[in-house]
């Protein structure tokens, strides 16, 4: 797609595409990394070239910065990369802080189910490109939402063929997980919820929590998010409020002056201004 | 091709691309509705016809002028020959401030009798009063206002104690005047003639022998308006009642009719009385072989009724029906057919209403759970909204929904409140703000799929602060869920609620970016 944004928007659509890539093919190495970051340089030639980036050696570079880092999250989270000699690392894979309250995860991805997977829920009225889908074993105890809540995981646990967690990839330089990343993750676990339905027993099943992961030219930090039923029953009633605003907006207005009886809801501007001066949408 | 122009044209794109969600629904109603308007009136009193005569078609009327604001009622009936059945005309009369009348018929039907048998329909109970209602007293006491169930059925009663005084007393003139009745000839039922009768005194029966025609005013009985929005409901039921237990007593009525000449309802003699009265014991040996009770248990969900008195008969009514069918009831099988699916319809339609109206309050609902279920895919229910009401006591939104299908979107206008809804959805908690309105299509979603939200689920409870376990449903609604919306677009409504409409208008592809 044609995009023209920041500089700096720019670099982290490089960097996620190439976590993509790699994560996708399961190599993290050097040489790998070095013709996807050429190929993916050269796709987004044209964003480049708009925004005045074109000296193509320098992103090549600060492009490849990031390997290192994929690199680690490589050997810490997943075991498809070379074997290591850390057993028990692989045996449980490594923990992944809860956000707040929140239970922690240990993370160790088998498999790559799926990366930019185009995910639509006509059941709860979702759509959406979740940023990576990735498989683990049931040998690890995956906290859910009846499991915490119940204060212990369920018994047969261990005997989940396969989990899938989303996750959710933001290579901007802010490493704080922020509520709208959280949100729009829970939101990814609810659709993959709704087309694989929810983990069993007996078969492959979506996780009931993701992962978020934040990674720069810098840092790398992952959180681990499971939702409430509180929080969807909230961001779903968030998507009410969304999907009736745009059938609302959507109605053909100016053609007759008709009074619509809601025209007085509109909502307030967003009382910190500095936001609105930060939004992209310029109109 | 500038900025302005690509969004222009992307603008227009879109409103294109609308689909079809703000098609206006059109009103089509059936002629069957018009003729069963949602809320009765006082005319939908039906009587026992009387025999009927020679071929001259009589017409008896009974004038309503109860309340300004209500619409008169003017129940015609039609006296056939003996070998067509009595039809019972009723129609209804609107009156306005100029004076001008509209008729409005609601249809045939079926005379009726009043069952003796049950006592919640026992009407001759009232007798006494009726009595003197017949003395020209004031009519309605406060007693009689409080008692709901006994209002209506004074009015055959007093009809019938009417006949039987005049029976008694044999000449009709004698009776007349003994029960200090006003009278009056009134040969047609003219406009001035039911003009003349509005500002009648309060009690006035007007009768006109060699017409066989018979003008009562029911002003008198409902004189408080209160008392009248009670009228229609019990109106009807009992009807529905009197209707269905009476068809045996009318054959053999009619049957006795074929050797009475020159019968007349005002002159019963001790013969046809004895008919009466025969043909009432046997009504009432007939059900207690067949106790209606027993015949009212069905398959009705008692979870989703509300504990009403009016209800309950209100759903044996209902259910009372197919043992009633089944019952010899048409021993000469010429009787003209009576809409009764018609009346369940309506009955039924009216029971909803009360469960919307009468009882939104019922705190204890409980969404059945499948908890031995394990998690599996979602489950949900496509519903459209029929009707919303708000339940302020328990913070609650209350939703009258229905399953959805093609033909709902197309020919129903469920702003007129008038589709029957299969249940209602309650919403509380946060749930309580989601905007909705009577058309809107909705998902009831069970995310694990432990939870039913099938109409047999009904109601349902949707609450986002779980208070117990039983609770802490992973219950979700989800409104025009045909519109997909984006989690990026909802998570940034987090930090700017017009930015998603924004872009959702108008796109985000950078291209009104500065950069640009």
């Amino acid at each position: 797609m044609f995009v023209l944004i920041a500089k700096s928007a720019m670099m982290g659509t490089l960097r996620h595409d190439l976590f993509e890539r790699c994560l996708f093919h399961k190599d993290f190495s050097y040489a790998f990394a070095q013709t996807q970051c050429t190929s993916i340089i050269k796709n987004h030639a044209e964003s480049l070239i708009a925004l005045d980036m074109i000296d193509e050696l320098q992103i090549y570079l600060d492009l490849m910065k990031t390997v290192p880092l994929l690199q680690r999250f490589s050997s810490e989270y997943t075991s498809f990369l070379q074997p290591s000699s850390d057993g028990a690392r692989l045996a449980t894979g490594s923990l992944i802080p809860g956000h707040g309250v929140q239970s922690s995860l240990h993370l160790l991805i088998d498999d790559v189910h799926a990366t930019e997977e185009s995910s639509v829920s006509h059941e709860v009225g979702l759509r959406g490109f979740v940023d990576a889908t990735v498989v683990i074993r049931g040998r690890h105890k995956q906290p859910t939402i009846q499991a915490k809540r119940g204060g212990q995981p369920s018994s047969h646990a261990l005997d989940h063929p396969k989990i899938l967690v989303p996750i959710e990839l933001k290579t901007g330089h802010n490493q704080n997980a922020q509520h709208a990343h959280m949100a729009q993750l829970a939101l990814y676990t609810v659709m993959l919820r709704a087309r694989y339905g929810s983990e069993d027993a007996s078969r492959m099943g979506a996780s009931g929590s993701g992962v978020l992961l934040y990674l720069n030219d810098q840092a790398q930090q992952a959180v681990h998010i499971s939702p409430s039923h509180g929080e969807i029953k909230s961001l779903i009633n968030q998507r009410n409020v969304v999907a009736s605003e745009i059938r609302r907006s959507v109605k053909v207005r100016g053609v007759d002056i008709v009074n619509d009886g809601n025209r007085s809801q509109r909502y307030a501007l967003f009382e910190a201004r500095r936001h609105c001066g930060l939004c992209f949408e310029k109109i | 091709m500038s900025h302005k122009d690509i969004l222009r044209s992307r603008h227009s794109q879109r409103e294109d691309a609308d689909p079809g969600l703000t098609q206006d629904c059109v009103i089509q109603w059936m002629d069957d509705d018009d003729r069963f308007p949602d809320k009765m009136q006082t005319s939908d009193l039906l009587f026992q016809s009387p025999i009927p005569d020679n071929h001259h078609e009589h017409e008896e009327t009974w004038k309503s002028n109860a309340h300004e604001n209500l619409d008169s009622a003017v129940v015609t009936r039609h006296l056939q020959p003996l070998h067509t059945q009595p039809i019972v005309h009723v129609e209804n009369q609107t009156s306005c401030l100029h004076g001008q009348i509209k008729r409005r018929r609601y249809g045939n039907h079926r005379p009726i009798m009043r069952n003796e048998e049950d006592p919640l329909l026992d009407s001759t109970r009232d007798c006494g009063e009726a009595n003197v209602i017949m003395e020209n007293t004031p009519v309605v006491d406060a007693s009689r206002k409080k008692n709901d169930s006994g209002l209506l059925f004074d009015l055959p009663t007093c009809w019938k104690e009417h006949f039987q005084t005049r029976n008694v007393d044999t000449p009709a003139e004698n009776s007349t005047n003994a029960l200090d009745t006003s009278m009056a000839h009134d040969t047609d039922t003219s406009l001035s003639q039911e003009c003349h009768n509005v500002s009648s005194p309060p009690l006035n029966i007007q009768h006109d022998t060699a017409q066989n025609s018979c003008r009562v005013d029911l002003g008198t009985i409902f004189q408080n308006s209160q008392t009248l929005s009670n009228i229609p409901m019990a109106v009807y039921e009992e009807n529905y009642h009197l209707q269905r237990s009476s068809l045996d007593v009318l054959d053999l009525n009619h049957n006795e009719t074929a050797t009475t000449v020159e019968f007349d309802f005002i002159n019963l003699n001790d013969d046809d009385m004895a008919a009466v009265e025969e043909a009432i014991r046997l009504r009432q040996a007939t059900q207690d072989l067949n106790p209606p009770h027993s015949l009212t248990q069905s398959n009705i969900d008692k979870e989703n009724i509300p504990f009403s008195a009016t209800t309950e008969t209100l759903s044996k009514t209902v259910m009372g029906k197919p043992a009633l069918i089944g019952t010899p009831t048409d021993a000469f099988g010429d009787f003209p057919d009576i809409d009764f699916d018609m009346l369940d319809q309506l009955v039924a339609k009216r029971q909803v209403n009360i469960l919307t109206l009468q009882n939104p309050d019922q705190p204890n609902i409980v969404t059945p759970v499948n908890a031995s279920k394990e998690p599996e895919f979602i489950q949900f229910s496509r519903y459209i909204i029929c009707s919303i009401t708000e339940n302020t006591n328990f913070y609650e939104k209350i939703l009258g929904v229905k399953i959805w299908s093609n033909i709902n979107d197309e020919f129903n206008d469920f702003s007129s409140n008038l589709i029957r809804p299969d249940g209602n959805v309650h919403l509380r908690g946060e749930w309580y703000h989601a905007k909705c309105e009577p058309g809107d299509v909705i998902h009831i979603c069970s995310l694990s799929g432990r939870y039913d939200t099938s109409p047999t689920a009904f109601p349902i409870m949707l609450n986002t602060q779980a208070s117990s376990s039983l609770d802490d449903n992973d219950l979700l609604l989800v409104v025009h869920p045909d519109l997909l919306v984006t989690p990026t677009a909802i998570s940034e409504t987090i930090h700017c609620n017009r930015r998603a409409v924004l872009m959702s208008r108008l796109g985000s592809g950078g291209l009104s970016s500065t950069f640009a």
